[in-house]
């Protein structure tokens, strides 16, 4: 032991302590900005990743369905050769532009590895969605596009022979020099196999392989460069949600349904996306794509309103709390409802059928802890133990819980919840649920023990008293089946000891 | 800004001092300091998981802090020039300040925290071989710039403790 080097540690945290009082507002502003910035960009990933759904593909190689790559497309196509440059793009200055990356690339062949950043020259003017055949090239020395493996992600739901796969991709911008590129990736390609040689099958959006030959990639067209440029650090996002039904004996495999099953079937598997690269020149000989293929890491499989609903019992209203159990409600959806949705971002659903499933998938507990202006909290987390796929999460106020009175709802304070003069029961066994999705119909991810916070206010509180309650409602998508809603309730505790 | 930003302020407001003086002592210079403290708010507050409570979140955030500043691959900074003043608490903090990023951050868990190799391994992700070895380094060099500093390899390999719940208290 050193007492002296104790005494210079020591030394240094005093010194910290005075770079405290000098510096912490403007890191906690800086940083404030940057969470937030990250955060939204998150959600974006999170939401979008179930719901954007994915650009309309054009099979341009082949027969309608599972297209193959015709190679004499390429050959009557042919992309620009690349040359040589002898300008490493760590000495350039300014951003980037398609023209320098394309002096400094090089063939990228089926099999060896990749130096510098992958990416594909294609033909010029190609619409997006159009899919063709490019060649392979490495620009640059070092990859100009790096994954967030930390925000990344991939989920899985399988339910009575349908499936779905969502993925969320994060990469950023390596290096000191921004980049001539958009922020969006394209949604891509599931590819089973990607280093193997192609065989021909291509679904669009699902592939066994992208290579044809040994320097030709098969490439869905992106967005069209939008002009701006983005600075190192930034972000790109791709986002994709994928179905599968179990193949049919004879039927090509399916890497979206081999990912949803997880297991060997799944490995190896990436999901590949482009991104164009910006040209100086108005009228570029050819196009250059930056191409990132991201593992698919799979995790346990989650539920979806199938697994969850298979055990619903009718509930009435005079029902006491069920041990193991969880209240539901089942709602019938139609297109006038969705209509509704995509209009207005969520709806209460009256008529509902109340019921109880068997399980606990969701918890609560009170979280004042934040709140400085009066008012009350909850986390209200998936207890599930697994992803459960959810299109909205809901607070529910009902201002006189016994009332035989209907009423109509109301819009909670600024959106977020909403409330009811007496209850949502709307008759005996039936019940109003309130559904958003955020604008994702198709649902999302809610990962296990991750929770969300709500609040109301003092004056909302008063208003509940002692005869009303509130409720956490969640709503939950079938596979297969977009007829019916599941919705979660979940009875949210006003008193701080009562746990969840 | 919601739950996560009120978090980000009530941690800040109750713990920025020792979260500072903690990002200081193992970077070793105030800019290097800055950006430790900044990147690891944004780290941490940027997650789905809110930290449950401002101690909460200063564990997280010393926890990021350290994490990023044993993989730090930055040289030191220059040190100033000598000051004149040849007591050993002068001598010993500028062989500090001459030790690499890496080697310092180590040197910091284990002498300013008290932290065995074990616990600095676990604390960091650090494979306990890649402790040992960094913490060898630092030894060295510490000893290389002032022989009389009071630390050997031994020391610095078996001493210290295995569990770190209390450390951050210390700051």
């Amino acid at each position: 032991m050193s007492a002296a080097l104790e005494r210079a540690v020591a030394a240094d945290a005093d010194a910290g302590r005075s770079l405290a009082h000098a510096r912490q507002d403007e890191v906690q502003a800086r940083a404030r900005s940057a969470a937030a910035r990250k955060r939204r960009r998150r959600a974006a990933l999170l939401g979008g990743g179930a719901g954007a759904g994915l650009v309309a593909v054009a099979l341009a190689l082949g027969a309608a369905g599972a297209g193959s790559a015709d190679p004499d497309d390429a050959a009557a196509s042919p992309s620009p050769s690349p040359s040589v440059s002898s300008t490493p793009l760590a000495q350039g200055v300014g951003t980037i532009f398609a023209e320098e990356l394309i002096a400094s690339a090089k063939p990228r062949v089926r099999g060896l590895p990749v130096k510098g950043q992958a990416a594909v020259l294609c033909p010029a003017g190609l619409a997006p969605g159009t899919t063709t055949a490019c060649t392979a090239v490495t620009v640059g020395e070092s990859p100009l596009l790096v994954e967030d493996s930390t925000i990344s992600s991939t989920d899985r739901f399988v339910a009575d022979g349908h499936a779905r796969v969502n993925a969320a991709i994060l990469y950023s911008i390596a290096g000191s020099r921004p980049l001539a590129v958009s922020d969006v990736l394209s949604p891509g390609v599931v590819v089973s196999d990607p280093d193997a040689e192609g065989d021909g099958w291509f679904g669009g959006d699902r592939a066994t392989s992208l290579w044809d030959g040994y320097i030709t990639r098969i490439v869905v067209m992106p967005e069209e460069a939008w002009g701006g440029s983005l600075e190192p650090t930034a972000y790109l996002s791709s986002i994709l949600s994928l179905d599968a039904t179990a193949p049919d004996p004879g039927e090509p495999r399916d890497p979206v349904w081999a990912v949803a099953n997880g297991g060997a079937g799944a490995e190896g598997t990436v999901v590949t996306s482009w991104v164009e690269v910006d040209s100086l020149s108005a009228d570029p000989d050819a196009t250059l794509l930056l191409e990132v293929s991201s593992p698919v890491r799979v995790d346990l499989p989650g539920l979806t309103a199938d697994d969850v609903a298979a055990s619903f019992t009718e509930r009435s209203r005079d029902d006491a709390d069920r041990e193991g159990a969880t209240r539901a409600l089942m709602c019938d959806v139609d297109d006038a409802w969705r209509r509704e949705v995509d209009e207005l971002g969520w709806t209460v659903r009256s008529g509902c059928a109340a019921g109880w499933v068997d399980g606990t998938y969701i918890g609560a507990n009170v979280n004042s802890e934040w709140i400085t202006d009066g008012g009350a909290g909850w986390d209200v987390r998936n207890a599930s133990g697994a992803d459960l796929l959810m299109n909205s999460l809901t607070v529910m106020v009902e201002r006189d819980a016994a009332s035989l009175e209907p009423s109509e709802s109301d819009t909670l304070g600024d959106g977020y919840g909403v409330a009811f003069a007496t209850n949502a029961w709307t008759g005996p066994t039936t019940r109003s649920g309130a559904i958003a999705t955020y604008g994702y119909p198709r649902g999302f991810a809610w990962e296990p023990m991750s929770a969300w916070w709500t609040e109301l206010t003092d004056a909302q509180l008063a208003e509940i008293g002692d005869r009303g309650a509130v409720t956490a409602q969640m709503a939950m998508p079938f596979l297969g089946d977009d007829t019916r809603m599941l919705v979660l309730e979940l009875p949210l505790p006003l008193e701080e000891d009562a746990g969840g | 800004m919601g739950r996560w930003g009120r978090a980000l302020d009530a941690t800040m407001r109750e713990h920025g001092e020792a979260i500072f003086a903690h990002a200081r002592a193992l970077a070793g210079d105030d800019e290097s300091a800055t950006a430790l403290v900044e990147d690891a708010l944004v780290d941490t507050f940027s997650r789905g998981h809110v930290p449950e409570s401002p101690a909460a979140g200063s564990r997280a955030m010393m926890q990021t802090m350290r994490r990023a500043a044993v993989r730090a691959t930055a040289p030191p900074v220059p040190p100033p020039p000598p000051d004149g003043r040849t007591d050993a608490s002068s001598l010993a903090r500028e062989a500090l300040t001459a030790l690499p990023r890496h080697e310092r951050a180590l040197v910091v868990l284990r002498y300013g925290e008290g932290l065995a190799v074990e616990a600095i391994a676990e604390e960091t992700g650090l494979k306990e071989r890649d402790v040992r070895e960094g913490l060898s380094r630092a030894v060295a060099l510490l000893l290389s710039a002032y022989p009389g500093i009071g630390v050997t390899v031994e020391d610095a390999l078996e001493g210290g403790m295995l569990e770190t719940a209390s450390v951050e208290e210390a700051w």
